[in-house]
Order: C-alpha cells, then structure tokens, then sequence
C-alpha cells in the first residue's frame, strides 16, 4: 500500500493501527464525512485470491448490517488497487489482549457488553466465530466493541493454513469448532467464556502447544475450575463461566442474553447497581457507568459533536469544495439535558423522547 | 468507484433528514421516564428506581429489536443506565440487618 488515498480519494490514511496475517489496519480520515475511521485492507497474499476476496467483501456487508453499541460499526467496503478493504467505526482505546489480568469486578461488566453485542448479532443470524481478547476493543471510557463480525468465516479457510495465526486464537474456540463441526451462536458463547476466564486467571482453559494437544484436551481433559487459580472469584461467577464452556454446545447457556443473566445475577458489585439488574435482555453499554465524573466524557463527545456540526455547516454555507455529490448527512443528535436531580434527568428524558419522535 | 456509485450529476445540496423515532416506541419510553419523575417527586425512590430499570429493560429490547435509530442509541442508552446509577433505593430492613452484622462482627474483635 503505498498510495496514502483510497476509495478515489475519499479516505485519507493517516497512520498503520495494526498489522496481523490476513490484514493492515489503517486509521484514515474519511474526506467526505470529515471524520476518523479505521480502514482493514485485506494482505497482498490473500487479496489475490479471487475467491477469498469475494467471500470477504460478502461477508462484511453482512455484518455491516449490525447495529448496536458493542458492535464495531462497519461503514463501507470496496477494493482499491485490487485489494478489498473494509471501513469501520474507529475505536480510541485498546484491546483485551492488552489489558492483562483483570478482576471479577473489572471482567464481569464488560463480559456483559460482549454479551449485549453477541446477543444482537445472534438476533441477526451472525455468529462471530473468532471471539478473543484482540477482537473485543475498549473505548476510553470502557465502552466495549466487537470487531471483526463476518471476518472470520471469510478466513476460515484461510487461516487453517497460517499455523500461526490459528494457534494464536484457538485457545478460545469452542471444541466444536476446532473439530470444524457445525458452528452456532453456542461457539460464540464458549469462546467467550474462554475470554473470560482468561482474564480472570491470566490463562487459557486448556494450556497446549499444539492444535493437536488441544484437540485431544478438549476431547477428554478437564478445565481447572476457575477458582481453583484464582481464589478471589466468586462460586456464581465461576459457575457462570464454566457454563458457557461446557463441551457439548447444548449444555451452554442457551443464549448470549443467558450468559449475560447469569453473570449479573452472579455478581455483587455495589458500584455497578445496573449490573444487578438482572439482565434478562443484553444490556447497552453505558449502562454500567455509574462512577462519579463518568459523564465528563459525555461533554467531551457532546463538545466534539458541536465542533463537528460547525465545521459541517461551515463548510456547506461557504459552499466549500466542489463536490457535490457528497451525501448530505443528518446532524448528529445531541443527548437530552442532564438534570440537575434524577427527576429532572427522567422529565428532561420525557420531553427528548417525545421532541425526536414523530 | 465509490463517487461512481454516489455520484448523481446533480449539483442541488439539500440538507439530510434527521432522524426521528416511531411515535410509539417514543411515547412507551417517555412515559416510562414520566413514572420515573413523578415516583422521585413522590418520595418513592425505591419505587422510581424499580421504574428506571423497567426503563432501561425497555431500551434495551427496543435497541436490540432495532426499534431504535443507531443515532440515538448512544444517548438514550447512556441518559437511561445514567438516571438508574443515580436513584439509590435505600432498604431500611437491610441497613438495619447490617448494623446487627457489624455488631457480630466487633465481638470478633475485627472492630468496623
């Protein structure tokens, strides 16, 4: 890649996010929208394969479809100089993979965003089928995003030839899925839970150095009980865990809206009253927020917004630039006004509601 | 290729039309909210919390039954997990069984 404009000029790379086998992540500046992005361009040795390539561009519009808080919004996809590439919503902050070990009270909410993002993409008939620390992404403000939706299944054939690749992220597939059976929301909800108690004991469920060795594991070992490495979870929330990972895909938690329930109903966190909420329904993103000045963000997004929307309409009133083909764009919603008290906050929300209803 | 599916000829710049949510969907909320209000006015915290998270139950389903347009999702989400994280309903009987709890727990000698 060495053009830093893509798309006929429409994104503007900025900067390399990433680099792994099958693509180069790009944060880009989308020309049009005026805003950042990340741009996926498929590697050089995969995009010239023309199955592959189609299978990829396919399989991103599907997930373009999602739209949901914890789900990487994807924006756009095409092919430039040969290669697809997707444009996604851009992500500040960092990945799972980045974060260690963490404890219940740090897991469990946003094990229950992957929850509210899964749930929604299950709804829609996706199945992610390569959850793992790298695809689960962490605003700033502890916002989770799933990445990759649809990606994976492009890949699948692909990266059973890149060992590498495939040792790197099989310790959290579900053995159904490594034994190349029938995948299904399940594989999601076990990948998952193995995501979780990675995070919760730094270590896979099943330590191996091969496929082989994990195949054979996952056939007839035995998961170490979560608190058997680390003490300081509590019994529900290891219950909750070793549930999403049972073997047999039909002693799961039925959904991903399950998994969630039994992880909040497990947790007692006094600092995160929505957790006790008892989700029965995948839960939105903010909702966990309750620590004082959490709504600083909220005012640097909202000022961000307003800066925005003046540099839009400048740039409309002034007539800037000359194409005109440029979609206009609505403006973006600004959230209704927080009260002063929470009855002020709940009428405040009353009249927004009804204000952009029609 | 992308102006090459976007491009109309036409130079006419119109602005978008914003977004809005169905009536009905926002009406359900917005009454939901008003329960909230007038427990809080009433003194029930208890009772405009158990409101709240009815409320947030209900967004949640609309955001996820695609009821909700991705432009408001983020604010009504982050406006309605806000409003419960700030109604705390105070249980007397559970206060009082902690004082008894700490009581123990002084006899232990673990003090508070």
């Amino acid at each position: 890649m060495t053009e830093t404009l893509l798309a006929a000029g429409r994104y503007r790379v900025e900067r390399t996010l990433g680099q792994g086998g099958m693509a180069v992540v790009y944060l880009a500046h989308d020309e049009e929208l005026h805003r950042l992005v990340a741009v996926k361009v498929l590697a050089e040795h995969l995009a010239g394969d023309a199955n592959f390539r189609a299978r990829f561009l396919q399989e991103s519009k599907l997930a373009s479809r999602l739209s949901h808080p914890n789900v990487v919004q994807v924006y756009d996809a095409g092919e430039t100089e040969g290669s697809p590439f997707i444009v996604m919503e851009y992500v500040p902050g960092d990945t799972l993979a980045q974060r260690g070990k963490l404890t219940h009270a740090e897991v469990v909410p946003l094990a229950l965003q992957a929850c509210a993002g899964l749930q929604h993409a299950h709804n829609a008939g996706l199945v992610h089928r390569d959850v793992k620390p790298a695809n689960l992404l962490v605003r700033e403000d502890d916002v989770l995003k799933i990445a990759d939706f649809g990606i994976a299944r492009a890949a699948e054939l692909t990266r059973l030839t890149q060992h590498g690749t495939v040792l790197g992220t099989a310790a959290y597939l579900a053995p159904e899925q490594a034994a190349g059976e029938e995948v299904s929301a399940a594989t999601d909800i076990y990948s998952l839970g193995a995501v979780v108690y990675e995070l919760l004991t730094a270590r896979p469920p099943y330590e191996f150095e091969s496929l082989a060795e994990l195949g054979a594991q996952q056939r007839g070992g035995v998961i170490t009980p979560l608190r058997n490495v680390e003490p300081s979870v509590p019994e529900p929330v290891e219950a909750a865990v070793m549930h999403a990972l049972a073997r047999d895909p039909r002693f799961r938690p039925a959904s991903a809206s399950d998994f969630a329930h039994e992880l909040a109903s497990a947790s007692e966190l006094p600092t995160k009253p929505l957790i006790a909420t008892a989700v029965t329904e995948p839960l939105h993103a903010r909702g966990y927020r309750s620590l004082p000045g959490s709504r600083a963000w909220l005012w640097i997004v909202g000022a961000a917004a307003v800066a925005l929307v003046a540099v839009i309409l400048g740039l409309l009133s002034i007539g800037g630039g000359s194409n005109s083909s440029t979609k206009p764009q609505p403006l973006p919603i600004r959230s209704p006004a927080r009260g002063a008290t929470p009855a002020a906050e709940a009428r405040n929300l009353s009249v927004w509601l009804r204000a952009h209803s029609k | 290729m992308l102006c090459l599916a976007g491009c109309g000829g036409g130079s006419e710049r119109r602005a978008a039309p914003q977004p809005s949510l169905r009536q009905p969907v926002a009406a359900a909320l917005a009454s939901r909210s008003d329960e909230v209000a007038r427990a809080l006015s009433a003194g029930d915290a208890c009772q405009a919390r158990s409101l709240a998270l009815q409320l947030q139950r209900e967004t949640i389903a609309a955001i996820n039954a695609g009821r909700i347009p991705s432009a408001f999702q983020e604010q009504l989400g982050s406006t309605v997990g806000d409003m419960v994280s700030r109604i705390q309903c105070v249980q007397v009987e559970k206060e009082h069984d902690r004082g008894k709890h700490k009581g123990k727990h002084k006899k232990h000698g673990e003090g508070d």
